[in-house]
């Protein structure tokens, strides 16, 4: 009889507002980062005078949304919801 | 190697904050329009000492460099007032319509360290041009040149500055380096035949 693995988020699917100066690479690159991870997704679906908003999926093994919350917050943008979430044995 | 790590983090950090922040554009007009200022004051001064009859390398250099000094000061104090306000006014803005604080984040610390570029570069631009046209009353004083030949140097310095900031500006613009070049020479010859004709009067 094997361990057994704990229940954690294996994907989930944001709805994020962020400043147009912020840049969508450097973004997608400091949430990959975040540990768990293993890709992100993005998508602008809207485009105002001084904001975007984006549908951000991602993707991984036991993912923390308080991290990715803390990495969005320090590039200025915010989770206005949460729309999917999946989970999964991980570990 | 960790210093070297250090630095590129720092580097492309500052990177980040110049492409949020689009001082580049900025810092390039700042930089134009105040070397602009302080290499055309000089001129002016320099041409307005020779032509009143002053003849002491030691005065020209000591107000000329009091000169850039209170340039640069000025240019720092300035620039970074008016920056910090219309940075903060932007941040203010996009918290009203983001809903949130943004203290901290990205756009808080690039914003501050804009303010501050662009504070250095309002220094340094005019101290810096008026200081190359005054340098040739340093030899004066080192006994190497003679006052006179020192004030044409001088005048042929800045006129010869005012050209390539010109053409510098025609290629930010992708236009003809030499139209915009003999643009700014233009303003720095009429400068000198004006303050000639004071001299004359």
């Amino acid at each position: 009889m094997g361990e057994e693995k704990e229940v954690g988020i294996v994907r989930v699917t944001l709805d994020v507002l962020k400043p147009r100066e912020v840049s969508l690479e450097d973004l997608a690159l400091a949430l990959g980062e975040v540990k768990g991870v293993e890709t992100v997704d993005i998508t602008v679906t809207e485009v105002d005078a001084r904001t975007e908003t984006l549908k951000v999926t991602v993707s991984g093994q036991g993912i923390s949304l308080e991290e990715l919350e803390k990495v969005m917050n320090e590039h200025s943008a915010i989770i206005r919801s949460i729309d999917a979430v999946s989970v999964g044995r991980v570990g | 190697m960790r210093i070297l790590e250090a630095l590129e983090e720092a580097w492309e950090e500052l990177e980040e904050y110049v492409e949020v922040t689009n001082v580049g554009e900025i810092l390039r007009r700042y930089f134009a329009m105040n070397a602009f200022d302080g290499a055309l004051t000089m001129l002016g001064f320099v041409m307005g000492s020779y032509v009143s009859g002053l003849e002491d390398a030691r005065i020209v250099l000591a107000a000329g460099l009091s000169m850039s000094l209170a340039m640069g000061v000025s240019g720092f104090v300035g620039a970074f007032i008016t920056e910090k306000a219309e940075r903060e006014r932007s941040v203010r803005e996009l918290e009203r319509i983001m809903l949130t604080r943004l203290d901290g984040t990205v756009i808080d610390r690039a914003s501050k360290i804009a303010t501050l570029l662009a504070a250095i570069v309002d220094a340094c631009a005019p101290a810096v041009a008026a200081l190359i046209s005054a340098s040739p009353f340093v030899l004066v004083l080192l006994r190497v040149l003679e006052f006179k030949v020192a004030v044409y140097l001088s005048i042929g310095i800045s006129l010869t500055f005012l050209f390539l900031l010109g053409a510098y500006l025609g290629r930010v613009a992708g236009n003809s380096s030499l139209v915009y070049g003999l643009y700014m020479l233009a303003a720095g010859l009429a400068t000198s035949v004006l303050i000639g004709l004071i001299g004359g009067w």
